[in-house]
């Protein structure tokens, strides 16, 4: 039976026009003709549109108005800037943290020697990038001075592009003398140009008192902003490092750990109640610091942070720091 | 037509809703039977998922044609679909429901009417489904065979071999429903010619 029908197509080419034919809408030829069956069936198939067919019409066209009104590319940029700024946010806080229990240290120090410890730690005013990494806490043990306060390192190291951010607070002054008298007496000068160092040099009402001023701060026998009792005996160790860049950025890193026995208050000016872990400080901004001490602490601390902060003012200090503490033994 | 297409595609991805409803009438009934020769009576919902991915990611098309970029979402769609119904055997089978309406067609012939948009799809849809859907994008959608090659994956070539073997067969089934037609209107007793022409369809495979 080698019976051709019409209707079959041949070969591929007949069967091309027939589906070309579909789209083109040649339905069922005029009805004279015994219509094709398939010809039929295919314009059928590709037959308009009933009404039923168009009932997703709204629904589509919500669609492509909420496609309109929320488009789809523009979430993940923000979600992206969001989740920066909470690393930001997130690093700061540990840099915080972290640079604190250097600053616990300096907290400690006893009024009577104050000076010697900050001496490695600040990073030089000059370099953009002070590497400070003072570790070694110095001062650490000195059994005498009984002041842990190892590393100042973090909160001075002032800018030395000298952003002004933030307007320290009058207590602030004891942090900049302090990161001021760590300098090389030839870098002295040269820091307080810079306007980190502008709080400074007005509370010694010069330039050419600073020196004196401070000193003679230091030579107090208790910490200027705080009250520490004489009577804390505390030994401690510790180590930080830091890492300053800019008048923006820090890092820092400390760790202490201090056992002292008295009511020490840290002589942090700017944030004083930190318990266990002091509280480190800006780095960046002029001389920020922030610390606190702990009173009574016989604890020791770690801390590890990184950080990148960015802000003007006071906080800033994204450090990316981490600390080793020292051990007290009081 | 397909400049037209396109100026509405254009006009929609700047945002013209008119020229998305446009859009939407001209594509929506090809890809609705597309789909339902895919999922069966699920096509309505997964050319709504399509048509919102469509809305969605208008903007993200670079040009090109446009029906076999909606055709393309709408086959992605379809065979999400499956899988996840493959994940839940207890559906019913889609053939099932495909042949019951292949059956109205069945109706709609002996009634005298011109076959429907329907069954003409259910018929299609009996195919193997590689050459239903070369039929369905070739005939439906309207996409030439190059198209409809890069929307399934295949050669030109494959397509248009598929789509002829689509054909023959769906002239074939159309033949014994034709018979089948003829000889239900010639009267209840069947004549020994009806008989004869019955016994066509049998010998076919032999020639076929």
């Amino acid at each position: 039976m080698s019976v051709r029908r019409p209707d079959r197509p041949a070969d591929r080419a007949e069967a091309d026009r027939l589906l070309d034919a579909a789209r083109a809408g040649a339905r069922g030829t005029a009805g004279a003709v015994p219509p094709d069956p398939l010809t039929d069936l295919l314009a059928a198939a590709a037959a308009p549109a009933g009404a039923h067919e168009l009932a997703g019409e709204e629904a589509a066209l919500a669609a492509f108005r909420a496609a309109r009104a929320a488009p789809a590319p523009a979430p993940a940029p923000r979600r992206r800037r969001l989740t920066a700024r909470a690393l930001a946010w997130a690093a700061g806080v540990l840099a915080t943290a972290t640079a604190g229990a250097a600053f616990a240290a300096v907290t400690l120090e006893r009024p009577p020697t104050p000076a010697p410890s900050p001496t490695p730690v600040s990073p030089g005013p000059g370099s953009d990038q002070p590497d400070g990494s003072p570790t070694g806490g110095t001062p650490g043990g000195e059994p005498g001075g009984g002041s842990p306060s190892p590393a100042p390192t973090v909160s001075p190291s002032p800018a030395d592009t000298g952003t002004p951010s933030g307007t320290p607070a009058p207590d602030d002054v004891a942090g900049l003398c302090r990161a001021y008298l760590a300098k090389k007496p030839t870098q002295r000068d040269k820091a307080l140009s810079t306007p980190g160092f502008q709080p400074l040099v007005e509370a010694a009402g010069g330039a050419g008192q600073v020196e004196a001023y401070c000193e003679e701060r230091a030579a107090e026998p208790t910490a200027t902003p705080d009250e520490a009792d004489g009577s804390d005996k505390s030994d401690g160790t510790g180590n930080g490092s830091g890492k300053g860049k800019g008048p923006v950025n820090g890092n820092g890193s400390g760790n202490g750990s201090v056992n002292g026995n008295g009511p020490v208050n840290g002589g942090a000016p700017k944030q004083g109640t930190s318990k266990a872990n002091g509280n480190g400080g800006d780095a960046a901004p002029p001389g920020r610091s922030n610390g606190s001490g702990n009173p009574n602490a016989p604890g020791s601390g770690n801390g590890r942070g990184s950080g990148d902060g960015e802000a003007p003012g006071n906080r800033s200090g994204g450090a990316p720091g981490r600390g080793d503490g020292g051990h007290l033994p009081a | 037509m397909t400049r037209e297409l396109s100026e509405a595609v254009e006009a929609a991805r700047a945002g013209d809703e008119d020229a998305f409803r446009f859009l939407y009438r001209t594509l929506q009934p090809g890809l609705l039977r597309y789909l339902t020769a895919l999922v069966g009576g699920d096509a309505e919902d997964v050319a709504s998922e399509t048509w919102l991915q469509i809305a969605r990611d208008l903007p993200s098309f670079t040009g090109g044609e446009f029906r076999a970029w909606t055709v393309t979402i709408a086959r992605n769609r379809a065979m999400d679909h499956l899988r996840r119904q493959r994940r839940r055997p207890s559906l019913p089978v889609p053939v099932q429901a495909l042949s019951d309406l292949a059956g109205d067609a069945d109706t709609a012939e002996r009634a005298g009417e011109t076959i429907g948009t329907e069954a003409a799809i259910a018929l299609i849809a009996t195919l193997p489904q590689r050459e239903a859907e070369a039929v369905l994008l070739r005939a439906v959608i309207g996409l030439d065979a190059e198209t409809a090659g890069r929307v399934l994956g295949r050669r030109a070539g494959a397509v248009r071999t598929a789509a002829h073997r689509g054909l023959r067969r769906l002239a074939a089934m159309l033949e014994r429903d034709d018979r089948r037609s003829a000889a239900a209107t010639e009267g209840a007793p069947p004549r020994p010619r009806g008989d004869l022409r019955r016994q066509a369809p049998h010998a076919e495979p032999a020639d076929g």
